[in-house]
């Protein structure tokens, strides 16, 4: 490109960022993905540095804990090890991406406070960064998953292609849920403590480790911690493909509806705040 | 074409971890900054970094911002280089700004040298083909030869500074903003650094830095701006504008 075609791109650009900073921000940052893409990965190399199995460290932790909790609620539950592992294991794997993301946004913007104060960076480029890190995370998890529901001989058929269907409804979700918690954090530092809390008891509360027909008999306990349950949707939309199940489709409208709920609070509180976060930094 | 135009630009910070008695605080301090009261935002202590300030800057300006601590000199250049939007006023700025304010950013200890050039293009900008095209250049220029194989954790700051500078100035800005950071450089380095900006100065170009040494304002710049408490005291010729703060210094 030519210094004056490069001028004038970015002439163009300061335009419209006055116009609609927040969706300019989403765009350009989403247009860097050889910049998110790469710090996703020095966040991996960095997190196992000198380790020998690197991300697969994540995924024994999870092999070990879901293999442990599996054998002891098969038991409590009067169920076989095949049929429950699975469930078990698709389920913690779906919940594991989730908590991550959600735990991990809060910092989001806060650990590149010394970048974003020097330099102008799209801030969504460090929110596609935590979301891919955690995706990576994923797909190891998903390796070893595989390798386990072969062994224990799950029936997947069609219906394991709804699962990048299921990404498709979680992704966008997690962008906003993300950049909204990475902004409310970076000027309300309690709610990132706030929000680990949350989580660890949406983990309980969730039907991860139990199914949710377990609660058949109150009609309200089912709306309240399955139906309307964030958590619940975005576990099952993963889960059910993975075990070679269609989720339902109540499940699809519920993303698809929080998608446009959220992504629209979000976009009407980032426009208000948009220009003040460096100063919150 | 490069330009720098303020009109009116305030930067207020709005200071939230304060307690009460700093929110008694009502003063104009010894050092820089004012600190004030923000009625629209419940009264919230504010520190106005930078009042009013509009000037205008062009090709081939090469800019020393001088002023004690505090005065809005790294606040200004933020704002040039488009973190910070001002609180209010405006900024137009036109042309392609490469800003090296701190030596941290995008930059990672653990990570060796080359990885921190490749993640520190991308950052500034780059795509992964300009990246490779440069990458030798940068390289060379840093001086730093095998070293940058090495984690940058074993890097001086001089070293580092030789690393975010290579990068900083790859893309052939337009508009370079350096804050404070020479002091770090050796006598060598300086002078390829001061070669390397002749070099940008000789296409359109605008480089505004900072620097507390007199010295290095002389020696890269043709103008200076004198900021006191977020304010131009004076903005000039090099030699009248030192002239000007040092009898300030010396008055004050």
């Amino acid at each position: 490109m030519s210094p004056a075609g490069g001028a004038l791109k970015l002439r163009r650009r300061r335009a419209q960022r006055a116009q609609g900073a927040v969706l300019f921000d989403l765009i350009e940052g989403f247009e860097r993905w050889h910049l998110w893409r790469a710090l996703a990965w020095k966040d991996i190399r960095g997190r196992y540095r000198r380790t020998v199995i690197g991300p697969f460290w994540t995924a024994l932790n999870t092999a070990i804990f879901v293999a442990a909790l599996g054998a002891v609620y098969a038991l409590v539950w009067h169920q076989s090890v095949s049929a429950y592992l699975p469930y078990l294991a698709a389920g913690y794997i779906s919940w594991y991406l989730f908590l991550m993301i959600v735990n991990e946004s809060g910092m989001a913007l806060i650990t590149e406070a010394e970048t974003v104060k020097a330099i102008r960076v799209p801030y969504s480029v460090f929110i596609f960064r935590v979301i891919t890190r955690n995706v990576i995370v994923f797909l190891h998890n998903l390796a070893v998953y595989v390798i386990a529901a072969l062994l224990l001989q799950v029936h997947w058929g069609w219906n394991l292609l709804l699962l990048p269907v299921g990404l498709l409804f979680v992704l966008p979700n997690f962008y906003w849920i993300a950049l909204l918690l990475a902004t409310v954090c970076a000027r309300f530092r309690d709610i990132i403590q706030l929000v680990a809390n949350v989580t660890n008891i949406l983990f309980f509360v969730t039907p991860i480790f139990w199914k949710a027909s377990e609660l058949k008999h109150s009609w309200i306990a089912t709306l309240l911690i399955v139906r309307a349950n964030p958590a619940y949707r975005f576990v099952e939309v993963l889960r059910a493909p993975l075990l070679g199940q269609a989720p339902s489709l109540g499940t699809y409208y519920y993303l698809l509806l929080l998608m446009v709920l959220g992504g629209g609070a979000t976009f009407l509180l980032l426009r208000r705040v948009y220009g003040r976060i460096p100063y919150w930094l | 074409m490069a330009s720098i135009v303020l009109d009116r630009v305030c930067v207020d910070f709005p200071i939230y971890d304060s307690d009460r008695s700093l929110r008694k605080l009502l003063f104009r301090s010894s050092v820089g900054g004012v600190v004030r009261r923000d009625e629209s935002r419940r009264n919230r202590p504010t520190v106005r970094a930078l009042d009013e300030l509009s000037f205008e800057l062009a090709d081939g300006d090469r800019v020393g911002l001088i002023g004690q601590n505090g005065a809005g000199k790294s606040t200004l250049l933020r704002v040039m280089s488009g973190a910070y939007r001002p609180s209010s006023g405006s900024i137009e700025v036109e042309g392609t700004v490469s800003a090296l304010l701190t030596l941290g950013i995008g930059f990672d200890p653990e990570e060796t040298g080359y990885e921190n050039i490749h993640n520190g293009c991308l950052l500034v900008g780059m795509s992964p083909t300009e990246i490779r095209e440069k990458m030798d250049e940068i390289a060379d220029f840093t001086r730093l030869g095998d070293y940058l194989s090495m984690p940058a954790r074993t890097y001086s700051s001089g070293m580092q500074l030789r690393l975010s500078f290579s990068i900083a100035t790859a893309l052939d800005p337009e508009i370079l903003l350096l804050d404070e950071i020479m002091a770090a450089g050796d006598a060598a380095f300086i002078t390829k650094a001061r070669q390397r900006i002749d070099n940008l100065m000789e296409q359109a170009s605008l480089l505004v830095l900072t620097s507390h040494s007199s010295e290095t304002i002389r020696q890269f710049c043709n103008k200076a701006i004198f900021l006191r408490s977020g304010h131009v005291e004076e903005f000039g010729p090099v030699e009248s504008t030192l002239n000007a703060y040092e009898q300030w210094l010396a008055a004050a």
